[in-house]
C-alpha cells in the first residue's frame, strides 16, 4: 500500500480536509484508479463499502490519516458519500484535539 | 512487556478450573438432557455468565483478558465444552454487545437477568445463503411506527432451543448493504417467533442448537442496538470478543490434553519403558506443549489489544486461526498417544477433537480468518 504523505495539523483545517486522501485512497484501492468518484458519490449504493472494504476504509484512516473512527460512528449516514466520510473524519479529529489540548 | 497475573486473574483463573472439574461434567449429570439447567445457573451464581458486563447490571466488570483468563480455566477443567461455548455465546455474542450498544430502557430490562443466567441469550446471523458471506443475509426488519416487523430464518443459533433473548441481524436497507444491516434484541416468546428441530452436533454435545425463524415479528424500536445501519459494526464488534475471550476455553482444553497425555505417556509401558521414554512420542509431548503456549500467547495478546481499544483485527484473526487450528491437533493427538483406548467413545477421550472441529467453523472459518490476515497484511 502506497503511503499517502498528508499531515491533518499542517493541512487545511476546514470540515473538507480529509476529501483528497480519501479520494485517492478509494479511487486506487477500490475503484481500479477509475476518478469518476465525486465527492456526493452514493458510496453504499455503488457498493464501495462492503464487509471487507471497509475494514480497509478504517485502517487507513486509522494508520494514515491519524484518527481512530469509533464502532457508534461505522452507521450509514457518515459513508454515505465521500463527502460525508470526510467531515465526520474532521469532527472527530477536532474532537481528539480539543482533549489532548485540556 | 509482562507476562504475569495479577492475583485477581490468578485467583479467578483457580475458582473457574474448580468450579469446571466439579461441575462441567458432561451431559450425562445433569437434570435435564436437552440443556443442563440446573448447571447453568451455577455458572451465573459463579459470575461467568456477566463476567465481562457491568458491575451495575449484575456483572464482574472483567476486562476482556481476565474474562479470557476466567474461561481458560472453564475450558481446562471441563470433561466436555458444550456448556462452556453455550455460556460465551450467550455472553459474548448477545450480552455484550446488548451492554455496549443498548438502549438504558433495555440494558436495565435483560441484563441483569442474563448476567445471573436466569434468562438465556442467543445470536443469530447466519442464514441458509449469508455463512461466511454473512452480510448477505436476507432477514428484514421493515418500520413502522415505533416498531419494526422482522421476517427471515435464521439456520444455525447456538441455545436457540432454549433462548430467551435472540440478538437478530436484519436490513433495514437492502440498497445500503454492509451499512443496511441493524440489531435488534428480539424476546424470543414474541409472536412469530418459532425454532425448529434442534440438530445433532458432532461434538459441544451439551449445547443446544437449532434454526430460529421469524414470521411478522413486531419489535418495539429501544430494543434496537445502536443505529439504524450500525449492526454489522456491532457483529464485527461482538466476533473480536468471541474469536479473542470464547477460544479461551480451547486453550484450556488444549492444556488438559497434554495433562492426559503426559500422565498417559508416564503410566502406559510398552517394550518394557513409559511410551513416554520412547523418542516420537516424546516429540509429540513437546509439540503440544509448543503448540499450545504459541495459540495462548497470540490469544491473550489480542485480549490485551482489545482492552486498549487499539484496532486488533489482525491478532484477533492471527489467535482465533492459530487456537482452532492447535486444538484440532492436539485433539488428535490424544487419540494417537492413548492408542486403542483413544479411540473408544467409551473413555470419552475422542470429546476434544470432537468439541475442537466446531472451532475450525464457527466465528468464521480458518479460511475467512487467512483472508482476514492477508487484508491487515494489506494484500
Ligand atoms: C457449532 C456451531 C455453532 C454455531 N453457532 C451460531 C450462532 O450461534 N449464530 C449464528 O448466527 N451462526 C452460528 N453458527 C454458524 C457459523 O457461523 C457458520 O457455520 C460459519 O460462519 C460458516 O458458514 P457456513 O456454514 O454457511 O459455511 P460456508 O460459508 O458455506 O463455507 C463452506 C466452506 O467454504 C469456505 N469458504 C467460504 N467462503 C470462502 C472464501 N471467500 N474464501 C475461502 N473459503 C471460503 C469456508 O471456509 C468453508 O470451508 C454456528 C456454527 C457451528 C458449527
Amino acid at each position: 500500500m502506497q503511503t499517502i504523505n498528508h499531515t491533518p495539523a499542517l493541512s487545511s483545517t476546514t470540515a473538507d480536509r480529509f476529501l483528497e486522501p480519501l479520494s485517492r485512497f478509494i479511487i486506487r484501492e477500490f475503484l481500479h484508479g477509475d476518478a469518476s468518484l465525486t465527492p456526493e458519490t452514493p458510496l453504499l449504493e455503488w457498493g464501495v463499502i462492503d464487509s471487507m472494504t471497509i475494514i480497509d476504509v478504517i485502517v487507513f484512516i486509522s494508520e494514515q490519516l491519524g484518527v481512530r473512527v469509533p464502532d457508534e460512528e461505522i452507521r450509514p449516514d457518515n459513508f454515505a458519500t465521500l463527502r460525508a466520510l470526510s467531515r465526520m473524519l474532521a469532527a472527530l479529529d477536532d474532537a481528539a484535539r480539543v482533549r489532548g489540548a485540556a | 512487556m509482562d507476562f504475569s497475573w495479577t492475583d485477581e486473574q490468578s485467583t479467578l483463573h483457580e475458582q473457574a478450573l474448580e468450579f469446571a472439574r466439579a461441575r462441567l461434567r458432561g451431559r450425562d449429570d445433569d437434570d435435564d438432557r436437552s440443556f443442563a439447567r440446573a448447571t447453568w445457573r451455577a455458572l451465573g451464581d459463579f459470575g461467568a455468565l456477566g463476567a465481562c458486563l457491568p458491575r451495575a447490571h449484575g456483572g464482574l466488570g472483567l476486562d476482556a483478558l481476565t474474562t479470557a483468563r476466567v474461561v481458560e480455566g472453564l475450558g481446562h477443567g471441563a470433561r466436555e465444552l458444550g456448556l462452556v461455548f453455550s455460556a460465551c455465546a450467550h455472553l459474548l455474542a448477545c450480552a455484550v454487545p446488548v451492554a455496549e450498544h443498548g438502549s438504558a430502557q433495555l440494558q436495565r430490562e435483560v441484563l441483569p437477568a442474563l448476567a445471573s443466567g436466569e434468562q438465556i441469550g442467543a445470536n443469530a446471523i447466519t442464514e441458509a445463503g449469508a455463512g461466511s458471506d454473512v452480510f448477505s443475509l436476507r432477514t428484514t426488519a421493515r418500520r413502522d411506527g415505533d416498531d419494526y416487523v422482522l421476517d427471515g430464518a435464521k439456520s444455525y443459533v447456538t441455545n436457540g432451543p432454549v433462548a430467551d433473548q435472540l440478538l437478530v441481524y436484519a436490513s433495514t436497507n437492502p440498497a445500503h448493504g454492509y451499512l443496511g444491516i441493524s440489531a435488534f434484541l428480539v424476546d424470543a416468546r414474541q409472536a412469530g417467533v418459532t425454532r425448529g428441530e434442534p440438530f445433532h452436533k458432532t461434538g459441544l454435545g451439551s449445547s443446544p442448537i437449532c434454526p430460529v425463524y421469524l414470521r411478522d415479528v413486531r419489535v418495539p424500536g429501544y430494543r434496537r442496538l445502536g443505529a439504524e445501519g450500525g449492526g454489522a459494526a456491532i457483529f464485527q464488534r461482538s466476533m473480536a470478543w468471541e474469536r479473542a475471550c470464547l477460544f479461551a476455553a480451547f486453550v484450556g482444553a488444549m492444556a488438559r490434553d497434554l495433562e492426559l497425555c503426559l500422565e498417559h505417556a508416564r503410566g502406559r509401558q510398552q517394550f518394557r519403558k513409559p511410551i513416554g521414554r520412547h523418542q516420537a512420542v516424546a516429540h509429540r509431548l513437546a509439540d503440544m506443549k509448543l503448540r499450545l503456549e504459541g495459540a495462548r500467547l497470540l490469544l491473550y495478546r489480542a485480549c490485551w489489544r482489545l482492552d486498549r481499544g487499539e484496532l486488533a483485527a489482525l491478532d484477533i484473526s492471527l489467535a482465533k486461526l492459530a487456537v482452532s487450528e492447535a486444538a484440532v491437533q492436539s485433539g488428535l493427538d490424544v487419540i494417537r498417544l492413548h492408542g486403542g483406548l483413544g479411540y473408544m467413545s467409551e473413555t470419552g477421550l475422542d470429546n476434544g477433537l470432537r468439541d475442537a472441529l466446531g472451532s475450525l467453523i464457527f466465528s468464521g472459518t480458518s479460511e475467512i480468518q487467512r483472508d482476514l490476515i492477508a487484508r491487515g497484511l494489506g494484500l
